[in-house]
Parts: C-alpha cells; sequence; structure tokens
C-alpha cells in the first residue's frame, strides 16, 4: 500500500454540485442581507459559529491525542487536522458577521425599550472591548492550532521526534488556552444575545455540544475518505469502535449538561433565568426543545448501546449526521429565539446559509487534505495505529494465519 | 456424570505467536473444549479458544434499568404516595428533581452487576483448579505460554490429543490430573 500517496481529486461532478451549492447559497445569503436582514443576520452567525466550533474540535481532538499520547488516532489524524486548518476562514467569517450587525446584540444598540446593565456586564459588554476580545480568542486559536498542524506536516519529511515532543507541549497549552477562552467566547457571542439572562454553566454546555458535534465531523469525514479510498484498508473496526465511543460518551456528557443548565434554573425558578426556557418551551418552540434533546442524545445513546453499531460504519455514520442535525438545531434554540416571534422562522434563510456552510466546509477540506499524505507517514506511533488489529472471527482463522495476521499490521 | 479421572492436556508454548498459532490450529482440527493461560494478554487469543459471547451485557443493560427505575420510585414514594410535602410551591411529583439521583442509581446497579455479574460468570474466586498440579505450570506466571484441551472435549482421546498437541510444535504436552 503506498501511504505517500496524498488525495485523488474530488470527482468532476461532486466538485460542481459543491461549487452550485456554494453559490446559491451565497446568493441567498446576498439577497437576505439585502431584504430580510432581521432573519439572516443570526442565520448566519449560527453557521459561522458552527463552523468555528468545528474547526476549534479538530484542533481540540488533535491536542488531546498528543496529549495522551494516544497512538490508536493516529492513522486519522489529517481528518481533524484539515478541521483546524478550516479555523482562519472560519474565524474571519465570525468576525465579519460580529463587525457588520451590531444591532444582533441588544446591549450594543441602546434603543428606549432596552433596560441598561448593571454592574459587571455595563463594563464588560460594549462594542470596541467585545471586538477586541473575539479579535484576541481567535488569534490565540489559530495560532496555537496551525502551529501544531504544521509541526505535524513537517514530521511527514524527516520523521524525527522532535516534531512529536513540540506538538505535546503545543498541545498542552493549546488546551489550556482554548479551556480558558472558549468559555467567555461563548458568553460573548451567543449568550450576551440575550443580556440579561446568564447561566455559568454556558461555557460547558457550548463545549460539549461543540466537542460531541466535531467528533460527528470527524466521523463523517474519515467514513467517507475509507469509501472514497484514500483511508481504504488503513481504517478498520477498532478504530471505529474507539470514535463510536467517543460520540456516545460525548453525547452522554452534552445531555447531562443540558440537563443540568435546565434543571438550576428550574429549581431556582428565578423569573431572570427562567425567562429562557419560558420563552423556548411554550408554542410551537417546544417540540423543537425536545427534537434537540432527541437527535443529540436520545438516537445516539440506544443506537450506539450496542456494541455492533459502533463498529459498522455505516450505522456511526448516520448517527453522526443526525447528531450534526442536532448541533444546528442546539445552536438555532440558542440564537434564534430572542430575534423570533411565537413562531420559530425556518425557510430558505435558514436553510441558504447552512447550505453555502456545509459546500465550502467540504471544498476546503478537501483542498486542505490534499495538501499533505492522507496519514502521517513518519509518525512514530503510526505502526501502534495501524496495528489495531481486526479482531479475527473464529470461523475465518484456519491453521497457520496467525502469523500472516501478526505481520500484516505493521505493514 | 462419571468425573474423568484426567481434566485434561496441557501443552507449553515459549512464545505468545507460537500459543496462538497452536490455538488457532486445535480450534481448526476440530477441539472446542479449550483454555489458555498466559502471563499477559494476547490480542485475539480469547477469540482463537473460542471464547465468543457472554451474557454480561445484558445482564448490566438489566441491571441498568434496574437501578433506573429503583432510583425512581425510592423517590416517587415518598414525595407522592407516603409523605408528601410541598416544596417551594412544586408539584409533588416533581421529576426533573428526581433525575440526578435516578442516574446515579442506574449507574450504580449498572457498574455493581458488571463486577458481581462478571465474577459469577467466571466462576471467580476459584480456590482450587486442577492445572496447578502440573508444576511446571507456575511459569505461566512468568514466561511460558499454555494451552488446555480438557478431557470433557467430544474429541478428546489421551494419546490421539497428545500427539496433535506435539504436532502443534508444543515445548512439551503433560497430563493434568482432576
Amino acid at each position: 500500500m503506498n501511504f505517500e500517496s496524498t488525495l485523488p481529486p474530488l470527482p468532476e461532478g461532486s466538485v460542481r454540485l459543491l461549487r452550485a451549492l456554494a453559490a446559491v447559497g451565497g446568493l441567498i445569503i446576498l439577497a437576505g442581507v439585502l431584504f430580510a436582514p432581521e432573519r439572516i443576520w443570526p442565520s448566519l452567525l449560527l453557521v459561522t459559529y458552527f463552523l468555528v466550533c468545528t474547526a476549534l474540535a479538530g484542533a481540540f481532538f488533535v491536542a488531546l491525542q498528543y496529549v495522551a499520547g494516544a497512538g490508536w488516532s493516529v492513522a486519522l489524524r489529517r481528518v481533524p487536522e484539515t478541521l483546524a486548518m478550516l479555523l482562519p476562514a472560519a474565524g474571519a467569517a465570525l468576525i465579519l458577521v460580529l463587525l457588520a450587525r451590531p444591532s444582533l446584540y441588544p446591549w450594543a444598540v441602546h434603543d428606549s425599550a432596552y433596560v441598561a446593565l448593571q454592574g459587571f456586564k455595563a463594563l464588560w459588554l460594549n462594542r470596541p472591548f467585545f471586538l477586541a476580545r473575539a479579535a484576541v480568542y481567535l488569534a490565540l486559536w489559530i495560532g496555537l492550532a496551525l502551529a501544531i498542524v504544521r509541526t505535524s506536516r513537517r514530521q511527514d519529511s524527516d520523521g524525527a521526534i522532535e516534531h512529536t515532543l513540540r506538538n505535546e507541549k503545543l498541545s498542552a497549552v493549546f488546551i489550556v488556552v482554548f479551556a480558558l477562552t472558549f468559555w467567555p467566547a461563548a458568553f460573548d457571542w451567543i449568550m450576551s444575545l440575550e443580556p440579561h439572562w446568564s447561566s455559568t454553566i454556558f461555557g460547558v454546555y457550548n463545549f460539549a455540544g461543540m466537542f460531541l458535534s466535531g467528533l460527528a465531523t470527524i466521523i463523517v469525514l474519515t467514513v467517507w475518505l475509507e469509501r472514497l479510498g484514500p483511508l481504504h484498508g488503513v481504517l478498520n473496526d477498532n478504530h471505529l469502535h474507539d470514535l463510536g465511543r467517543l460520540l456516545f460518551a460525548f453525547s452522554t456528557f452534552w445531555a447531562y449538561i443540558w440537563f443540568s443548565q435546565y434543571m438550576l434554573i428550574w429549581y431556582a425558578n428565578f423569573p431572570e433565568e427562567t425567562v429562557y426556557y419560558t420563552r423556548r418551551l411554550h408554542g410551537a418552540w417546544q417540540p423543537l426543545f425536545l427534537l434537540n434533546f432527541f437527535l443529540n442524545w436520545v438516537v445516539p445513546f440506544f443506537i450506539l448501546l450496542m456494541r455492533a453499531s459502533k463498529r459498522s460504519a455505516t450505522t456511526l455514520m448516520r448517527v453522526a449526521v443526525f447528531v450534526l442535525v442536532g448541533r444546528w438545531l442546539d445552536l438555532y434554540l440558542m440564537i434564534v429565539p430572542p430575534h423570533a416571534g411565537d413562531w420559530p422562522p425556518f425557510g430558505v434563510w435558514e436553510v441558504g446559509p447552512a447550505v453555502a456552510a456545509v459546500a465550502l466546509g467540504l471544498l476546503a477540506s478537501f483542498h486542505y487534505l490534499r495538501q499533505a499524505p492522507i496519514i502521517p507517514v513518519r509518525d512514530p506511533l503510526l505502526a501502534e495505529s495501524l496495528a489495531q488489529s481486526d479482531t479475527p472471527k473464529p470461523s475465518r482463522v484456519s491453521a497457520g494465519s496467525s502469523k500472516d495476521f501478526f505481520q500484516a499490521g505493521v505493514g | 456424570m462419571k468425573k474423568h479421572p484426567l481434566y485434561g492436556l496441557i501443552a507449553e508454548f515459549e512464545s505468545p505467536e507460537a500459543l496462538l498459532e497452536a490455538a488457532h490450529g486445535a480450534r481448526a482440527g476440530g477441539y472446542r473444549r479449550l483454555d489458555a493461560f498466559t502471563p499477559m494478554p494476547i490480542e485475539g487469543l480469547a477469540e482463537a479458544v473460542g471464547f465468543e459471547k457472554t451474557r454480561l451485557p445484558l445482564a448490566v443493560l438489566i441491571g441498568g434499568i434496574c437501578g433506573c427505575i429503583g432510583g425512581f420510585l425510592l423517590q416517587y414514594y415518598p414525595s407522592v404516595m407516603d409523605y408528601p410535602l410541598n416544596i417551594g410551591g412544586k408539584p409533588f411529583n416533581s421529576w426533573p428533581a428526581f433525575v440526578p439521583v435516578t442516574f446515579e442509581m442506574t449507574i450504580l446497579a449498572a457498574a455493581l452487576t458488571t463486577v458481581f455479574g462478571m465474577l459469577a460468570m467466571n466462576g471467580l474466586p476459584t480456590p482450587y483448579h486442577p492445572v496447578f498440579n502440573v508444576p511446571e505450570f507456575e511459569l505461566a506466571s512468568r514466561n511460558r505460554f499454555f494451552l488446555c484441551i480438557k478431557a470433557r472435549d467430544p474429541q478428546f482421546d489421551l494419546e490421539k490429543t497428545k500427539q496433535f498437541l506435539k504436532d502443534l510444535k508444543a515445548r512439551e504436552v503433560y497430563e493434568v490430573e482432576s
């Protein structure tokens, strides 16, 4: 098997389809900005934040593997690395939304109906500081994430152990920086859409959703690359099993945090806190609120409970797609309600940006995937990852085959 | 059933590869009552000696469901039926408040079922095991790898099986008294 090869170009038809979708989505966004700004901007905030989170989840996944000294995931590392490389573009798009539409945030425009903030919030939430913070968060994430990716790719040419050691340090720094900055970033960008409301668990809640959907994206891309050819013969049931277990665990973690936020607010029953759920639990919003829990936890939990479904690429990919739709809905329920009335808005202004984001995200991912060998060819832990042997089924094994089986792994 | 005077035959190997190959060979040769003893875990060995599925996951699932229902009722019964108290104007059946305990009881019952179910199903603790009648067996915790074909195996025949194990390149074959 020739692992040195990079990804072959995508089939002409797929590229044309993705470009067409991106163009249509772009036109819808343009039309929305001109004709339906109050619908398109929350929608744009949603998709750009979604993309930033997906990219961050890729960087966080890579960093986690380095810090833990994990071997199993090395062969698949190019997928989360590629996601991390989306960070500059996604971050720029998010900054653009924050710059272009101050009125997304009630604290940034002072109309007569607005009750001014008091104390710390009044100091914290002002335009220049808000934008400066966003720039600092993104600059820190981009700097560290790209440094990790660059070091990993430098190892492709010389295979020196120093690159791994350097990335272990960078990853430890990234994780600490990320933990300290993602929390206030979620407060700034999402929670301050309703500035009078606050929930201290909101950062963890966003982290849980971010990593859950990041894992789902990694699963979808990995299985797709296996189907397409480049990871064929590399990805095996044990890799899938590990990815499936992570998806299962983080789905439950998300549900735990989702419920914790709800329960504490329900229990304390303070009007300034319950207003968040009152808006989301009544009328036509209620089914969406429950659907969110269904897509992000009920579906993954009960399907992935079985060992066989974690080891099946098709099942795992379907569950991952459910989770990604669930993540969109989760963000929709965080972002859109304060900008909408009794009826959840859904139509071309919500679908257009999502389609554009998916199409552009995939085109960019393929662009970046082709810049380096599809697996980290000279990583010292690669052999361990490839040797994640398929457990032989007794019926398939005949006498003498165990030797081949032992050697096949480290080919 | 009359007790066989022999527990089985045990073959000694020098490497995990040799043991794994022999285990596959014995399965292919039609033997089904196999067991293997090694100083460290060997990937694929469990499957090679015919270990496939256990009912433990099912037991854990049932344990978890019982813990879930039990944990909920433990709160529902006193708060709604036995001694209802009005707390902060909340309904008696304040199920969101019951979720943390229900969740923890699910985990506790599932975990206890896992540990005790595992012990019950693999027969631990076992104070007496015939393989220790072979003095060389103590090497199983050092640097030797053992494959045992039990006398209960329908295909077991003292001489033929002994020869079979020798043909699998066993370093030595011992008879194990029961």
